[in-house]
């Protein structure tokens, strides 16, 4: 997909697009079953060195680089 | 017939304050065998018959988590009669994710919009019989903070329970996926139970193993079923699970504007504030400056203030009640010179209605000079003690005295027994030893400075007699303390000093419970504060802060509240590492956590600080201990990590971070109640047992060739367990052959074990210093030059180990519990000794080295220790074969 990226790089204060998530089963469906579903926006409300503070679907979460490296993201 | 009502939702949407709101505090919280998350069960205030159970907050009904196979298992299999499913208004989208499936599981439910309040000030407008219509069950408005629409949910409840109308979902899924639903369901038949067949037959379209094991259907109509989700699967190009996922939410964005018209949207101030307290740069000094000032408050402040009442009045000799008569018990003391500060002019000590007096000591001072100059003392102390000062034996001694001339010099003392100089200064007290267990102490007094001494005559002499202390009970209203209290009533039947029951409750019972007792307020403080951090919502933000960090070291920022929680009371620091889903990270923080000290842990740093620079005041003193705490936690992560036991992916870091708002004072008090519950307990029975087999221990022995009571511990049980175990401290320079008191420092470290502030009071003991506290110059000369031998190193080694090591009983039992696996539980306790023993060794060793003492096979030790430590620190990850990230094989020898 053009310009898909992992949301640890998405910026602080931008608003992005959920296309599809990676990782194991359990981390996908996880991730699914908050809210990270291809489609969902995203607001970013901090990004530090990967780590994201982000709201989706009406809830904040923190993701470390890891797990949000698992969400791709499209602007 | 009772009604059984299942109280399920998402994490932090209020359910715990609804369940508290409708159950009182009579909630009971029971582990169910095997996991350990947490369902809570209880009666319903209104009516006994109704019984609520409190489901972990869940995401989805899929077995994700533990929380979900506990939460599913009891909604599928234990079917209670009606669900309340409390949704976050403030989050719909996600909340209503559970809704979707918790209504297809054909029992009756009753939504409850909880804040929708919120929602409505916010200016949008909700629309509840919209959504009521649309799910085909009850929704009903609250607020389980404020209590607004609680009952109208719970009759909705009853009703539904009652009417036993499941709910009968309206909205469906895109077509092309319910003529496949329909196409399973004719399949399955009868094999799915008929009452929640929609959602067992969405289950089998996404495969869910552990469900259609259950349902028993035979290999053709397994294989069928797999065929049409195959079909779908390559069609849609996407798994079935995700497929059902994506269906539900676009079936969410179709309901929400059936019943919710949102006003224009703005940047929220939680988001605001999240902008900064998760800053790049602000964020870890804004915790630190917040965890200063909490230490600050309960600490230094408030908590100790506390503390120190209930340590003085409580397990004292008593207090006035509402302060009724201290006053004039004040009055009292300062013009009968027992009251006051010390105030020295010119090198005289000032008048007694202007400074403080030792009349005590005056008194005894005098009989023993009078002793010398042959005059006859027989009996006079004794009438003096017991108030008779008027009687013949009093008034003939003074006479006689006052014909010899007796004049008496006598040390002044401070109110703490400390000695002064004639400008009013402390001065230094150092302990000697006659080498027979026996102990003298000697003032130091530095060049240029003098000792205020008194001049007791037989006038200033009956003066002393004149002004006895007030008794505090002779004013106002008097409540006596505990002890006070305990010891009249052994009096009132017949147990009197002299008999060993006495001393058995009052000097062992009494006096060590409520020492552990006496912790209480201040680590109320503590909750109070930290409590407070968890309920707004900061905690959440500081794991996240903290991740950052801790990822590094093998532990993720959820490893850091049960740290945090520790430096109150390592009781609910190790039961909070619950939270931790990753078994192998939960095993390692409830490991460690307890290297943080905790608040019984302060008195030994305050005599170890006096014993060290001779002033504990300082406010950076308690904060450096936790922050070494908190690197003894990091280094021993790092090294853990790096074995076979603990090796592994360290888990991902998703956690929801609630809008920040302040604690229901309900709410709030029964979390600071359950974290100070357990302690208590804890209190009333590990510790009660334990101090009555110290007392024991400390109290009986072999003297002069029989065995029975002791009046010195050097022949008691005590000293003769301690006596070989201190062979094991040889190399910390704090026990073992060499030193003259070999055994008493160990002796320190196990009364430790019951209660970390038992190690100051069991030196207090065996050196008699009677009641004097960590404050004390005298404590801290005794302790640091004569017991320890002024050696620095030793000192610093005996701290680290008491810091480092085994935590108390109490905290002993929960980690036992939490672990759930006595080899585990070994491996925690192994670790714990070894880690603090080597610690405290080099410490010892390497201060040793630097101060010349020469090189010898525990140099040797020390550097090996060392080397092994720095290699395992900073060698690459090994690679380990078959680790599972559950099944972690247990340590075959630590």
């Amino acid at each position: 997909m053009p310009g898909e990226m992992p949301l640890s790089l998405a910026l602080t204060n931008s608003s992005v697009t959920v296309s599809r998530t990676r990782g194991g089963e359990a981390m996908k469906r996880h991730l699914e079953s908050i809210g990270f579903v291809p489609g969902a926006r995203v607001n970013v409300i901090t990004q530090v060195r990967g780590q994201v503070i982000v709201e989706v679907k009406g809830a904040r979460f923190g993701l470390n680089l890891q797990t949000a490296r698992n969400v791709c993201v499209t602007p | 017939m009772g009604i059984n009502i299942a109280l399920a939702g998402n994490p932090n949407c209020g359910k715990t304050t609804l369940f508290n709101r409708l159950t009182g505090e009579n909630g009971y919280v029971g582990n169910w065998p095997g996991v350990t998350v947490e369902k809570k069960q209880a009666s319903w205030r209104a009516d006994e018959s109704v019984v609520i159970t409190d489901l972990p907050g869940i995401y989805s009904l899929s077995p994700y988590s533990p929380e979900e196979v506990v939460s599913r298992d009891f909604l599928v299999r234990d079917r209670p009669d009606v669900v309340i499913n409390l949704v976050d208004s403030t989050n719909l989208e996600r909340s209503l994710y559970l809704t979707t499936q918790i209504v297809e599981l054909g029992l009756p439910v009753v939504v409850g919009l909880n804040m929708a309040d919120l929602l409505e000030k916010n200016g949008d407008k909700v629309m509840p019989e919209k959504l009521a219509h649309d799910l085909g069950c009850e929704v009903v408005e609250l607020s389980a903070l404020h209590g607004s629409g609680v009952d109208d949910l719970m009759k909705a409840a009853v009703a539904a329970a009652k009417g036993r109308a499941a709910a009968k979902p309206v909205v469906t899924f895109d077509a092309g996926l319910e003529k496949a639903l329909t196409r399973i369901s004719d399949i399955a038949g009868d094999k799915v139970p008929q009452a929640s067949a929609r959602w067992h037959v969405i289950k089998l379209f996404e495969g869910d193993e552990a469900i259609v094991a259950r349902l028993g259907l035979s290999a053709d109509q397994k294989r069928q079923v797999n065929e049409i989700r195959h079909d779908y699967e390559r069609d849609a190009d996407d798994d079935a699970e995700s497929i059902v996922t994506m269906a539900r939410y676009d079936l969410i964005a179709e309901l929400i504007p059936h019943f919710i018209v949102p006003a224009p949207k703005k940047v929220s101030i939680t988001e605001r504030i999240d902008r900064v307290v998760t800053n790049r740069w602000l964020g870890l000094p804004i915790f630190i400056v917040v965890m200063v000032f909490v230490y600050w408050l309960s600490v230094t402040t408030v908590g100790t203030a506390a503390t120190d009442w209930t340590n003085d009045n409580l397990f004292g000799d008593g207090w006035h009640m509402f302060g009724v008569g201290t006053s004039e018990y004040e009055d009292a003391q300062a013009a009968s010179g027992w009251g006051g500060d010390v105030v020295v002019e010119d090198g005289q000590l000032g008048a007694i209605d202007e400074s403080y007096q030792d009349f005590s000591d005056q008194i005894s001072g005098y009989i023993e000079a009078a002793e010398e100059a042959g005059v006859d003392t027989e009996g006079v102390q004794d009438a003096i003690d017991a108030g008779d000062v008027d009687s013949d034996v009093v008034t003939d001694f003074v006479n006689a005295a006052r014909d010899a001339g007796v004049v008496a010099q006598v040390a002044y003392a401070d109110p703490d027994g400390n000695a002064v100089d004639t400008e009013g200064e402390v001065l230094d007290t150092t302990v000697t030893t006659d080498g027979e267990g026996g102990v003298e102490t000697q003032v130091v007094v530095p060049d240029g400075s003098q000792q205020l001494m008194l001049t007791v005559d037989a006038d200033q002499f009956q003066t002393a007699l004149d002004n006895p202390e007030p008794d505090p009970a002779d004013y106002g209203w008097w409540v006596p303390g505990i002890p006070t209290l305990v010891g009249d009533g052994l009096t009132a039947i017949g147990v009197v000093d002299g008999n060993w029951v006495r001393s058995l409750v009052l000097d062992g019972i009494v006096a060590g419970v409520g020492a552990i007792l006496g912790f209480v307020p201040q680590m109320f403080v503590l909750f109070v504060c930290l409590v407070f951090l968890e309920d707004c919502g900061y905690l959440a933000r500081v794991a996240f802060i903290m991740d950052r960090i801790f990822r590094r070291f093998g532990l993720s920022g959820k490893s850091f509240i049960p740290m945090l929680i520790s430096s109150g009371c390592g009781v609910p620091g190790v039961m909070s590492t619950k939270t931790i889903e990753n078994e192998s990270e939960r095993r390692m923080t409830v490991m460690t956590t307890t290297m943080v000290p905790c608040s019984a842990k302060l008195p030994i740093i305050a005599l170890l600080m006096g014993a060290l620079v001779g002033s504990n005041t300082y406010w950076w003193i308690s904060p450096l201990f936790y922050f070494m705490g908190v690197a003894a936690v990091i280094i021993s992560g790092i090294m853990l990590k790096k074995t076979r036991w603990f090796a592994g992916e360290t888990s991902p870091f998703i956690m929801e971070l609630p809008a920040y708002h302040l604690p229901a004072v309900r709410s709030y008090f029964l979390h600071i109640w359950e974290r100070i519950k357990s302690f208590l307990i804890k209190a009333g029975t590990i510790i009660f047992g334990a101090t009555i087999l110290v007392w024991l221990l400390s109290n009986f022995g072999v003297e002069d060739g029989s065995f029975g009571m002791v009046d010195s511990m050097n022949n008691s049980l005590l000293a003769i367990i301690c006596m070989p175990l201190s062979y094991i401290f040889t190399p910390q320079g704090f026990g073992g052959p060499g030193l003259e008191y070999q055994w008493q420092a160990t002796a320190m470290t196990l009364t430790g074990l019951i209660a970390k502030e038992n190690v100051v009071s069991t030196f207090a003991v065996l050196f008699s210093l009677g009641d004097l506290g960590e404050n004390s110059t005298l404590m801290w000369s005794a302790f640091g030059s004569q017991m320890l031998n002024g050696s620095v190193g030793a000192l610093l080694a005996f701290g680290a180990f008491n810091l480092l090591c085994t935590p108390c009983f109490a905290a002993i039992g929960t980690i036992r519990r939490q672990m759930d696996s006595p080899r585990w539980f070994w491996f925690a306790m192994a670790y714990e000794t070894l880690f603090a023993w080597c610690v405290s060794l080099m410490i010892n060793q390497f201060y040793l080295l630097a101060t010349g003492a020469g090189f010898t096979f525990w140099t040797l030790v020390a550097f090996v220790l060392l080397a092994a430590m720095l290699f395992q620190l900073f060698r690459p990850m090994p690679k380990y074969e078959d680790r599972g990230s559950s099944v972690v094989a247990a340590p075959v020898a630590a």
